[in-house]
């Protein structure tokens, strides 16, 4: 009976006997190959709005990443192809995966209307159609609305083009707040004086927290766009650094005691401050919470150089996070809290930004050979990053995707500028 | 009964044909599902694959330093065309050497190129446009791999059969996935790919037998393949197999 059995497993063997799976990963995740013709106005007494709003649409495509917008000289498409359809072949001869045509008029009550249609190029069928209204003033607005419904499209997220950003812009001296749209448009500042830096968005977005100097030392000031503003660290040591916590309850921030630098931690109201970090003789900065509020990454020396750590908040426990590199900085949770995006110091002494996993702890590179690169934040899907760069001379503003192909410089006057934070 | 006869062979008739009856039903019961298993193999081979193993052809390089920040991974360029060396004059310039050109490195190149062709039709064209490649060839940091590495390798470590590490490498250049599908579905893709490959190389065959959910992931992994070939020949030892029964490809993202 044995042997039947031996035989009959021999026979098996030889029957599924077959080369070994391949396994093939590490997918080139490619931007899709977008025709998006000029967009057409209805009446020649918007054609500057509608070259407006076509740049902006240009730039939200490109930036997200999902894109690779085709040559607009390279269109085979006929000049009177309507905008409600498309010659298939046309765009796919020019190798359009997807065309976009956005058309822009003015309704009866003298109003803009943007409609905007997507294209299969493959069945040449209408796959999404997407509209916005407004004001002659609204322009821009429109056109953000209708980048974040086509990025609702294919991702299924929320958009971030109406979102705020808010930076530090130096002029002589001065180092100023500054808020503006997320593609640095419509720029204000929220500052007037000396110094002030590090800014953050309280969690409602209705207030900015950052580092003021104008007590005489670092505090740090609340303030709102209507100017309404609050100090809600003033110690008399230098307070820096401030970060919300996703649900609105905490605000963390570095604080100088003596020959160190320790974490605090309070309610939003600065009442029930606690100390985070008790460890002499070390420096502990740049708190960023983890979207859960449970958990804070920070960068401390205590195992030599600048390493990010995080710190399990009830359980006052903190953990090494990064082994790689010998000068890492500037940590920002991703709002899923799946990475933390960072500043780091190459062996060949340049400042570049890098994302590691909180779980695994992989390390993936965004930023190289392009000057310095330093200060990410996290656009509020997670999905981009911003952060300065030198690539073109003065520190600029950047925005880059996940996986660093696609990094553009944000179309806004050349400036010093310095730590870009995404509202949430 | 007696004792005698019971130990007999006459002695329990009915328990030996039992027995006899049981193994045969049991013998030809697991033929029929071994053939049936074989039939279900050649219709669809991906059903019964073992574990899928990764192989990859480590780069000729020198090994990186763990301790170092990581540095991005590109995939080396098309090999150079041919093209050019057929218009230059004799003699032939060498072959530059392999690099990874960083964008700074291309706009050099594109400037050297410009400066060539400002200048005027040069004697000898070519020359100026390789010593060209040649000079960023040498200001481009070394490759991360090993020692023992392979030229055409793109991977820092080495994984299974080399064949099987061309493969990968050949058909992971053109592995190009659309970006627009949302991140949150992507750890989730997965696709099973069978293709036959000739003696001397060439595809005579390839299916998707295990197809994704994502039409847009089917359409990368058969675009993959076929971009792909023609391979290199196959060594000796895999020749017959990869002709008859080919080889499955396990399509994920990460």
């Amino acid at each position: 009976m044995r042997l039947f059995v031996s035989w009959l497993l021999l026979f098996s063997s030889i029957a599924f006997a077959q080369l070994p799976t391949l396994e093939i990963s590490g997918a080139n995740f490619r931007a899709e190959p977008l025709g998006f013709p000029r967009v057409i106005e209805t009446s020649p007494s918007i054609q500057n709005l509608a070259d407006e709003l076509d740049k902006l649409l240009l730039f939200d495509f490109e930036a997200s990443g999902l894109f690779r917008l085709l040559n607009r000289a390279s269109f085979l498409a006929p000049q009177d192809e309507p905008a409600n359809s498309i010659v298939a072949s046309a765009w796919l001869n020019v190798g359009a995966e997807s065309v976009i045509k956005v058309q822009l008029g003015l309704n009866r009550a003298q109003q803009l209307e943007a409609h905007l249609r997507l294209f299969r190029s493959s069945s040449g069928r209408l796959e999404f159609e997407t509209s916005a209204k407004g004001s002659l003033l609204d322009i821009r607005k429109m056109g953000h609305q209708l980048a974040n419904a086509v990025y609702r499209h294919y991702t299924g997220e929320e958009g971030p083009f109406l979102k705020k950003i808010a930076f530090v812009k130096t002029v002589g001296q001065r180092r100023n707040i500054h808020l503006s749209d997320w593609d640095g448009a419509h720029a204000q500042a929220l500052t007037q004086t000396s110094i002030n830096l590090l800014p953050a968005f309280s969690a409602d977005n209705q207030a900015v927290g950052f580092t003021s100097y104008d007590g005489g030392h670092p505090d740090i000031v609340l303030k709102k766009p209507n100017g309404q503003s609050s100090t809600l660290v003033a110690r008399k040591t230098m307070a820096t650094g401030v970060a919300f916590s996703k649900n609105g309850k905490w605000v963390a921030w570095a604080q100088a005691e003596g020959e160190s630098t320790q974490l605090w931690m309070a309610k939003t109201n600065g009442k029930e401050a606690r100390k985070l970090t008790q460890t002499p003789y070390v420096l502990n900065t740049s708190p960023s919470f983890t979207p859960d509020g449970k958990s804070i990454v920070f960068v401390s020396n205590r195992a030599g150089g600048p390493q990010l750590f995080l710190m399990e908040l009830e359980k006052n426990a903190a953990r090494r996070l990064t082994f790689q590199g010998k000068y890492n900085q500037t940590p920002k949770v991703s709002p899923k809290g799946d990475w933390v995006a960072f500043t780091a110091r190459d062996e060949k002494r340049r400042f570049d930004i890098f994302i590691t996993h909180l779980q695994t702890g992989e390390v993936r590179r965004i930023t190289q050979d392009q000057g310095d690169n330093e200060e990410p934040s996290f656009s509020p899907d997670g999905r981009l990053l911003l952060f300065i760069s030198n690539r073109l001379g003065s520190n600029h503003i950047f925005v880059s995707t996940l996986d660093g192909k696609v990094q553009l410089p944000l179309p806004m006057e050349r400036g010093h500028f310095a730590t870009p934070v995404w509202s949430n | 009964m007696a004792a005698h006869v019971n130990n007999s062979l006459l002695g329990s008739p009915r328990s030996l044909s039992w027995s006899f009856i049981a193994i045969s039903v049991l013998g030809h019961a697991l033929f029929c599902a071994l053939m049936l298993g074989f039939l279900e193999r050649k219709k669809n081979p991906s059903t019964f694959v073992q574990k899928p193993i990764r192989a990859s052809l480590v780069r000729l390089g020198k090994p990186r330093d763990p301790s170092l920040l990581p540095r991005q991974e590109t995939p080396l360029p098309p090999p150079p065309s041919t093209a050019l060396a057929v218009r230059s004059p004799a003699p032939t310039p060498p072959t530059p050497p392999v690099s990874v050109p960083s964008p700074q490195a291309t706009a050099t190149l594109a400037k050297a190129a410009l400066a060539a062709k400002t200048a005027g039709p040069p004697a000898d064209h070519s020359e100026k446009l390789w010593s060209a490649f040649s000079r960023e060839g040498k200001a481009s940091e070394p490759l991360q791999g090993q020692a023992d590495g392979d030229p055409m390798g793109d991977s820092s470590v080495q994984e299974g059969e080399r064949y099987f590490g061309l493969l990968s490498t050949a058909i992971r250049r053109h592995y190009d996935v659309s970006a627009t599908i949302p991140e949150n579905q992507r750890s989730g893709l997965k696709a099973t790919a069978l293709i036959r490959i000739a003696s001397n190389g060439k595809l005579l065959e390839s299916k998707l037998t295990q197809p994704s959910n994502n039409p847009l992931f089917n359409a990368a992994v058969e675009s993959a393949v076929l971009r792909a070939a023609p391979f290199p020949p196959p060594p000796e030892h895999l020749k017959e197999s990869l002709r008859k029964d080919g080889v499955p490809l396990l399509f994920t993202p990460f």
